[in-house]
């Protein structure tokens, strides 16, 4: 796979000659590009080698020479369960949706307990906008086939691989879960807020724990799902209703601590990073990007759009995800 | 690459032994199975099936499971 932060004109030649692409960028480019074998998402903020930047004029394009066929399809909320419908053998899956979309929501909460959802790899991002644009600017996602943009659908590429590639999806989360020691949250009911919560047991109002502690809500909770790290990010903290809300669901009866502070966020990403990634898929979140001040630092060689979402199999929250086609 | 059993796979929902080294999809897949039947003991027989035809999609998955 080649990655490249391409201007229009070049990303319009190369989706021409027909190659299978993913696209991230501004709504005004991805709206001029021609049709093709393509899926793309709304983003205007990046990683790039030399750091993290906001792109206006450029698109972050990924071809895939090592595609022998592209399969594109739209799938609304209500059709996201059927997406492992679509799973070719020798292949993987690329899906892209919106923030703050009906498909969103369904895909956080309930996409792992789909059928044969874990039979091939599944990854993607959740398209976003310019923060100073949430609320007044939707999200998109493009079927690059029609060159139809889309609000509230997934857009889903499944992939089948030249023999002899194997996809390779994984994560990069640089935090590390409170000692064991640390209070643990238990969610008695799945979703994207709470009200209360079991901290070591006890029902606690969540709001109020969190502001009389002085917690650092810009920290995770962290979940282990078979040794896989995963966190949910607090959005707000409301304390006359007491409600909190995240950008991941925190799911029922999984036991999550608050992440362990970090000294210094670009380091620690290039210290987990190392020196390779540049002939790798990846994403990062949005609020790494904020909370790490990573604009204008550069934290490796992974370059990829900063999302609102990361996917690999499941939604996650401060989360690098990085696919890799290793020869078997 | 045989499947490894049921009554294996039974053990290792219900176990804490986690595959730190197996591909994400096998950790995830295994946490959530392990949230599910924590939550609902009664699941746990359903679980070993989807947990069994993960590993029979899946061969590096199921060369995993069998050696966690």
């Amino acid at each position: 796979m080649k990655n490249e932060l391409l201007s229009l004109d070049d990303a319009a030649a190369r989706i021409t000659s027909g190659a299978v692409m993913t696209i991230a960028g501004d709504e005004a480019l991805l709206a001029q590009l021609p049709k093709g074998n393509w899926i793309g998402g709304t983003s205007v903020y990046f990683v790039t080698e030399t750091g993290g930047a906001v792109i206006r004029d450029r698109l972050y394009c990924t071809t895939f020479p090592e595609g022998t066929t592209a399969d594109i399809r739209v799938l609304g909320a209500d059709d996201l369960p059927r997406i492992s419908e679509g799973y070719a053998e020798g292949g993987m899956t690329f899906v892209l949706i919106p923030a703050f979309s009906e498909a969103h929501s369904v895909f956080a909460m309930s996409g792992t307990d789909h059928p044969g959802f874990f039979n091939q790899p599944l990854v993607g991002w959740i398209s976003g906008v310019h923060l100073d644009d949430i609320g007044h600017v939707a999200p998109k996602v493009v079927d690059g086939l029609t060159g139809q943009a889309h609000d509230n659908v997934a857009v889903v590429m499944h992939l089948v691989l030249e023999q002899g590639l194997t996809p390779q999806v994984d994560i990069v989360n640089i935090f590390s879960q409170g000692e064991p020691t640390a209070p643990s949250f238990r969610f008695t009911q799945s979703g994207f807020s709470a009200r209360t919560v079991l901290i070591d047991g006890v029902e606690t109002p969540l709001a109020a724990y969190l502001l009389d502690n002085g917690i650092d809500t810009r920290l995770p909770l962290m979940a282990n799902y078979g040794g896989a790290l995963i966190n949910v990010s607090v959005q707000s903290v409301e304390p006359d209703s007491g409600m909190v809300t995240f950008y991941a669901p925190v799911m029922e009866g999984v036991e999550y601590r608050f992440a362990k502070p970090l000294d210094n966020y670009a380091r620690a990403f290039a210290q987990q990073l190392g020196e390779g990634g540049a002939d790798q898929y990846s994403c990062n979140c949005i609020l790494n990007y904020l909370y790490g001040e990573l604009e204008g630092k550069s934290t490796g060689k992974f370059t990829g759009p900063v999302t609102f979402g990361e996917i690999a199999y499941m939604l996650l929250n401060q989360t690098m995800m990085r696919l890799e086609l290793k020869a078997a | 690459m045989p499947l490894p059993s049921p009554s294996a796979l039974k053990t290792l929902i219900l176990s804490d032994r986690n595959p730190d080294k197996a591909q994400l999809s096998t950790r995830i897949m295994l946490g959530r199975l392990r949230i599910e039947v924590r939550n609902n003991p009664t699941l746990i027989d359903a679980k070993v099936a989807e947990l069994m035809e993960f590993a029979r999609a899946n061969a590096c998955a199921a060369d995993e499971l069998a050696h966690i």
